[in-house]
Order: structure tokens, then sequence, then C-alpha cells
């Protein structure tokens, strides 16, 4: 009886069923578009920074005999005879803060086992194999023709340590038709030793990107060859003590000596995390102001009900058989609220990730759990946020009601 | 010793209802008593704010009279003396098993049809959803609006509107049908409708029927006719002769 008077009383009052779940769903919408940009969002928002310092290959020289090291790696050195230049990349941070500097990502870069980075392959931002393009900063030109390209870092493919690596370093040339292209002419490739694997402070892979040395060389200001630079992982003093002695020709640096301007994880996880206490504050700001326009709303419902809850009463009906009946409908208008607030949060933070490059399916916060319960807790809240108005509307005589209609 | 047809269908004893004003309490009911028989049609009348209302309101348990005793069918309905004794959930079981109320302004529930209107009260009692569906269309066939039966009440006429409230109030076979003013909102000619049909439901279901109304040619259809001045019967005895 009671469900059935609900769902009728819902279906036959559309408007305001309508309102009162728009209501819903604009608080629903609003808390988990805040949570994904608090939570989810910091993730994928650290993607463009792993991106550029999270890669997972250690190489270093093959002459060099550095053991297994318990480390990770935020720097490269390449060495090539061939081309006559050393360079280090563990100050690439200041790129960051200097939009005009250019990043040049590379979509396929091959081993001599074949072996294709596939990171970018799948980001239509970025080039096919035959182009390169830019996605910050100054594109390929003329002027860089003939520039060997550096390897900064070396994407996401997780080589055992130990295992030889031969890379055919490219170099740019125009091609026919003008475009800036790689040269993998090359027959010598360099040769180069995993010793280590660096995991991303993240959690995400790292790609593999270039630029030409002399756009790195003005970017960084520095020399070539002046640093190595290796990040011993974790706050493990010995472990960095033990790589020092290892390596005793390069700077070598534990997590504790990082700056932020170095160790991009660590500024990250600083802004992420005001970003995500931020966001939590708004989240608690939605909460509480969805609370109170529910609790508004469902009182406004109630006052409109009072005959009918008068009438319904005269019939018989008993107070806690009321209160059965508008918690019914307060939950069930309360979940579908919640449920169209979480559709609608997914398209916006769609939109919003699309922008970065990303899709909704990288944020798995976001996935069915997370919409079941939103949507539960949609019912609960609105339930809850009017319990009391509806213990005394219910309680309410129906003399006082009817009479005074 | 009386047998069950001298039982009274309802009996009310000294019924009182105060309201609080800030000039002190003011008896909208004054120590009334009446008695009606199973099937008896009466008619209370009285001018504006002389408590023929409150009364109807006190005698169906929507209302709580200060002091007084109301049996139905011999049965007792409330008793003021032990008030807590009486809840809300114990009077709105009695309410739905033994009286049923038609109000001035019909009160149907909007979001249901006729049908679904008069199948409330009895879903309320237990029914199934068949048995309340064939018993709802019964009534609604003895009201002549089973060819509407599943119209809402905004497409209905005020006629039709209070023959289906009638149907309701008739649903679980009611001892006593309170009729407050039935015909208030209606022209003569469907308020006279109303008032034969609930003659008849009354005569054919031995209902007994106390009809609150301010026309007089009403009265022709009735076997008794009380008169109420400021809380009081005046003219009329309240108990049955």
């Amino acid at each position: 009886m009671i469900r059935d008077y609900c769902f009728r009383s819902l279906t036959q009052n559309r408007t305001r069923s309508l309102l009162v779940v728009a209501g819903i769903a604009l608080g629903a919408m609003l808390l988990t578009t805040v949570s994904a940009l608090g939570g989810d969002m910091s993730r994928l928002l650290a993607r463009p920074l792993s991106r550029l310092y999270g890669g997972n290959l250690l190489v270093l020289p093959q002459s060099t005999s550095f053991g297994r090291l318990p480390s990770g790696y935020i720097g490269l050195r390449l060495d090539d005879s061939g081309y006559g230049y050393t360079v280090t990349m563990d100050r690439v941070q200041p790129h960051l803060d200097t939009p005009a500097s250019g990043f040049f990502y590379l979509d396929l870069v091959y081993t001599d086992e074949g072996h294709r980075v596939p990171l970018l392959a799948r980001d239509p931002a970025f080039s096919g194999p035959h182009g390169l393009s830019v996605r910050r900063g100054r594109p390929f030109g003329p002027q860089d023709e003939g520039q060997p390209v550096v390897l900064v870092n070396a994407g996401q493919n997780r080589y055992p340590v130990g295992s030889e690596v031969r890379l055919h370093l490219p170099t740019l040339r125009v091609a026919p038709d003008g475009r800036m292209v790689f040269d993998h002419g090359r027959a010598d490739p360099l040769v180069f030793t995993v010793v280590g694997q660096y995991q991303s402070p993240m959690q995400l892979p790292g790609p593999m990107f270039i630029m030409p040395l002399s756009t790195f060389q003005q970017a960084t200001g520095l020399a070539t060859g002046l640093f190595m630079g290796i990040m011993v992982p974790g706050q493990d003093p010995e472990a960095t003590a033990r790589a020092r002695e290892l390596l005793p020709g390069y700077r070598v640096m534990g997590a504790q000596d990082m700056t932020v301007s170095v160790f991009a994880g660590a500024r990250f996880r600083e802004s992420g995390g005001g970003f995500m206490a931020v966001s939590g504050t708004y989240a608690w700001a939605i909460i509480l102001v969805s609370c109170l326009a529910m609790a508004n709303t469902n009182l406004v419902v109630l006052r409109q009900r009072r005959l009918e809850l008068g009438i319904l009463r005269s019939l018989g009906w008993k107070p806690r058989q009321l209160v059965c009946l508008l918690s019914l409908e307060c939950f069930v208008l309360g979940c579908l609220g919640g449920f169209a607030g979480y559709f609608l949060a997914c398209v916006v933070i769609q939109r919003v990730v699309a922008r970065y490059g990303g899709s909704i399916l990288d944020l798995p916060g976001l996935g069915p759990q997370y919409g079941f319960t939103v949507t539960l807790a949609s019912g609960v809240v609105s339930v809850l946020s009017v319990i009391y108005p509806i213990f005394q509307a219910a309680r309410t005589g129906p003399a006082e009601v009817i009479r005074g209609a | 010793m009386h047998n069950k047809a001298d039982v009274p269908a309802l009996q009310a004893l000294g019924i009182s209802r105060f309201f609080r004003t800030s000039e002190g309490p003011v008896a909208a009911v004054n120590r009334v008593s009446l008695s009606l028989r199973a099937g008896e049609f009466v008619c209370l009348v009285g001018p504006s704010g002389s408590g023929k209302t409150t009364l109807l309101y006190c005698l169906s348990g929507l209302d709580l009279p200060n002091t007084g005793v109301i049996m139905i069918d011999g049965r007792l309905f409330y008793d003021a003396a032990q008030r807590s004794r009486f809840g809300e959930d114990h009077l709105a079981e009695a309410r739905m098993a033994s009286v049923g109320f038609v109000f001035q302004s019909y009160h149907l529930l909007s979001s249901l049809t006729a049908l679904e209107n008069v199948m409330v009260p009895l879903r309320l009692t237990g029914s199934s959803r068949k048995e309340a569906r064939q018993r709802a269309r019964e009534l609604l066939d003895e009201v002549d609006l089973i060819h509407r039966h599943d119209h809402f009440p905004h497409q209905l006429s005020g006629g039709e509107q209070q023959r289906v409230a009638v149907a309701r109030a008739m649903a679980n076979r009611p001892r006593v049908l309170l009729a407050d003013e039935p015909t208030g909102s209606l022209d003569y000619e469907n308020g006279l409708r109303v008032v034969r049909l609930l003659r008849e439901l009354s005569t054919r279901h031995r209902t007994a029927v106390l009809m609150v109304t301010h026309i007089r040619e009403h009265s022709e259809f009735t076997d008794r006719v009380l008169t109420m001045q400021a809380g009081e019967f005046v003219h009329g005895r309240g108990e049955t002769g």
C-alpha cells in the first residue's frame, strides 16, 4: 500500500518530483565533480608531470659498471662519441615554469629489438610516425636540422635490470614537404645497460620525450656534462650512501636531498595536497549546502502536502505509515537525484579531463561503485535531512489540517 | 437483555470540546449527548459556529473531545477520561473499521483515480489489491460512477467527486457515516442527488448517517433533525426517541 501510493504520488506529481530530483542532482553533481577534482583529477593532473619526470628505465653507458642499485632515477646521461656530447638531465624542472620553453614529444622510438615506445601513440594530439608536433613551446623548425636530439626520459618500458638496450638515437631533418622528421638512419646505436628502474612517484608510467640539445641548453642555462643525477628513492640514507660509494664520479642525490625544483613528485605532492585540501573543504561545504537545500525543498513539499497527509490520516493511516511513506518518497527522489547527479558529473568531468588529453576511464575512483555510493548516500541524506519535519507532519492532527484547509 | 438490533450504532455521552483562547476556554461543543440507530439518517443543522462540524470531528475521532464517551456499535470508541488509552494508532484503526467521513470539499487524493481513492481504505484494512479493486468497483457502481473509475479527481465534476467521496467513506462498511455539509460545494441538483444517495446507502447497508447541512429541504430525506446552537442541541433530541 505504502509502496503503491509512493509510486503514484511521485509519478502523478511530476513537476514536484522533477524539481526535487533536479535540486538533489545538482548537489550530487557538484559534490562528485569536486571530489573527482580533489582525488582522481589530482592523479590525472599528475600524469603530465609524471610524463616529464617519471621514466622507469635507468639507462647508463655500458662502460660504467654500477652493479644493482636499489635506486630510482630522474636524470639521464648520454655519451656518444659520434656526436661528441655528454648531457645530463636532472635539471629539467625549470622548463615547467617557462611556458616558452619547448618540450618536444616523440611518438615513436625504436630500440634495436624493434621495441616501440607506445605511450604517446594513443594520444591523437601527437604526431604520427613520420612527423613531429609540439605540445608546448615552439615546434621543431629548419633551425633544428641536423641537431642531435636528446633522450631525456626512457619511458614506461620496464626493462629488467641488467638488460642491454640499444637505442637508435635519431636526428632531425627537413622532409621534402617541409616538415621536420626524425632520421633513424644511423647504424650505430647507443648501447646502454639497465642498472635500475625508476618508479614514478605518482605510480604512473612516464613517456619518452626528446628535445634538441640546443633547446635544452638554452632552457636550462646549463653547460652539458655538469650534472648527473641519481635519485635514491624513499628516505633511505644508507641506500644513498651506498650509491655514492658506487658512483664516485657522479652526483648522487637521495630523496632527502631533493628540492621541489628537482623532484617533481615532491612538488606535485605539495601542490596537489593543497589542492586536495581545498577541494575537500569545498566538498564538505557542498554537502552542507546540499543537505540544507534538500531539507528546505522537502520542507516546502511537506508543507504543500499537509492537507493530503491529513486526508490520509482521516482515512485511517497511522503516523508511522505516513513516516514510512514520506521517508520512502524522499529516499527514492534522493536516489534518483544522486544517480542523475553522478551521471551529469561524469559528463562534466569527461569534458574537463578531455582538455588534458585524458578520459574519464582514467579515473577509476569514479567507477560504478562510486556511482552506487553517491546514489545510496543521496537517498539516505535526503531522508535524514528531513526526518524531523516528517515526524512532525505525520503527527499533526487531521482535524487541524483539514479544517484549516 | 439487549439484542444486537437494540444497540445504537453510535452513542455519545457528554461530549465537550473546548478551545483555548486569550479570553479563556471556549466551549465549541458543550456536554452533548446523542444516539443513532443503525440505518438511521439524522440531519444536524444550526448556524455557523454552533459547533456542528466540531461535534462531527469529535464523533469520528479526527478531533478529540475534552469530555465524554463515544460508543460505536456498543463498543467503546473513545473515552476522554482515559485519554492515554486511546492513542493515535488505536483511533486510526477504530476509525478505519467503523466510521466513514464525507467532507464538504470532497478531499479526494489528487494523485489517485476514482477507483484508487475508493481502494485506499480497503487496502488499509488488509484487503488484497484484487479484493479491494473488486469492492471499489461495486461501490462506484452503487454511486453510478463506474464508467469514470479511471478518472482523476480533477477530471470529475464536483458532484461526481462527492459521490466518489461517499463511495470511499462506505468502503469498509462503516457502522456510522458522518457527513460534514456534503452538499456545501455543490449546486442544488447535485446536492440533492448526493443526499438521496446517502439516504439510499443508509437504508441499504443499515449505516447510521449524521449529516451536517444548511439546507432545510434535505430534512425531508432524514429521520430526525437536530439543531445546534452555541455548542448545544436546542431542537430535537440527541437520543433516539
